[in-house]
């Protein structure tokens, strides 16, 4: 055994590398490295793939601090929901100050990465995301307003826009697009999560839409956001960003999108508060169609944005006949 | 002899697995900034890093 010859004694299991690699949220920032490459590679020009790389890199980094920060703040909150408290904080495998440490040394990282690799730019903007997604969202609006995960959608939904940024030094109105896509899919998701994981946020003091607003107006502002995103994801195909494959990944998928919300819109999903207790995907008879469309939700923004991959990444020639087709219009 | 905490079994392997990532970490960074500057030089210069 080792002397270490201090006096601070562990009040918790030490701390393993696995618990700070689960502070940075692997499984969201799996998501911020599939959009960011997907916005990296559908914008104009070339990157270098080395530097390409490092970016991806820096961006995923930036959102595993994000992800820490926020750890580190809403560990109060995260103790208290059963889809949550097995974080490292909430379950005594880190301590929270450490998990601040972590997140602010990761972010300064992050940036100072990109600048490097990309372009101040590009740095600038993952570092407003990341501020984003810590002070407006966490801080601000997440224990505050119904309203919390509308305007935070936009932390998430700004990596494709800093990958257009990596190639290109700034943004036009297709990283927009881009934008406005995950900015529009993030309410439908989440409330459909929240209708049959209601008391669990009840619990917590989150003031999600159906515990605020109730479970029939969620259920109509959902429908609502269906129709605008599957407006948005239309709109690649008439800039020229989206080729054939995308157009009927769009079509198929948007209005898969519509008709899981017009269920979930004539369900009486939410209407019981449900088992906090219960497993993600557990869930009650009447809450079927929202667990169906935010299970189908995950789905459906990974098979937009791959199909701008295959497009963009996988070379141009898939969208060839699409673009004569759109230039003999 | 020094007054500190004898570290468990348990303490002990959890520190030394902290310092390899800290280790880890830390070369990955220098490498990638390494990586990073070769590569900038590089195009500064007009070399073609592909080739």
């Amino acid at each position: 055994m080792a002397d270490i010859g201090n006096t601070q004694a562990y009040e918790i299991r030490p701390a393993l590398p696995a618990d700070f690699i689960a502070l940075l949220k692997p499984r969201v920032m799996s998501l911020v490295v599939f959009t960011a490459l997907v916005g990296m590679l559908a914008a104009p020009g070339s990157v270098d793939p080395v530097l390409g790389v490092i970016s991806i890199f820096a961006i995923a980094l930036g959102a595993g601090a994000a992800g820490a920060l926020n750890m580190w703040y809403d560990a109060d909150i995260d103790a208290k929901m059963s889809r949550t408290a097995k974080r490292p904080i909430p379950a005594k495998r880190l301590y929270a100050k450490d998990a601040l440490a972590f997140g602010m040394f990761l972010s300064l990282v992050s940036v100072m990465m990109l600048a490097a690799s990309a372009s101040y730019f590009a740095a600038g903007f993952l570092a407003f995301t990341i501020f984003f997604y810590v002070v407006i969202y966490s801080m601000g609006l997440k224990r505050r307003t119904p309203q919390n995960i509308v305007i935070g959608g936009a932390a998430g939904a700004f990596p494709p826009m800093i990958g257009w940024a990596v190639a290109t030094g700034g943004v036009d109105m297709n990283a927009f697009i881009l934008f406005a896509i995950i900015m529009l899919w993030t309410p439908p998701h989440f409330w459909a999560l929240a209708l049959y994981k209601r008391s669990d946020y009840a619990i917590a003091g989150i003031p999600m839409m159906p515990v605020v607003k109730g479970a029939k107006s969620t259920r109509v502002q959902i429908f609502i956001y269906a129709i605008l995103l599957a407006i948005t994801v239309s709109l690649p195909v008439f800039t020229g960003l989206g080729g054939v494959v995308y157009a009927i990944v769009a079509t198929i998928s948007g209005a898969m999108f519509l008709l899981l919300s017009y269920r979930v819109l004539s369900s009486r999903a939410g209407d019981d508060p449900g088992d906090a207790k219960a497993d993600l995907y557990a869930v009650k008879k009447g809450d079927k169609a929202a667990r169906n469309l935010f299970a189908f939700s995950i789905i459906f923004l990974f098979v937009i944005f791959a199909a701008l991959l295959v497009e963009h990444g996988f070379g141009g020639y898939v969208s060839l006949p699409f673009a004569v087709f759109q230039g003999a219009l | 002899m020094s007054e500190g905490i004898r570290l468990t079994k348990e303490q002990e392997k959890a520190r030394n697995l902290r310092s390899w990532a800290i280790a880890f970490g830390l070369f990955a960074f220098v490498a990638i900034v390494f990586t990073v500057t070769v590569y900038r030089k590089m195009q500064e210069l007009g070399i073609d890093a592909v080739s």
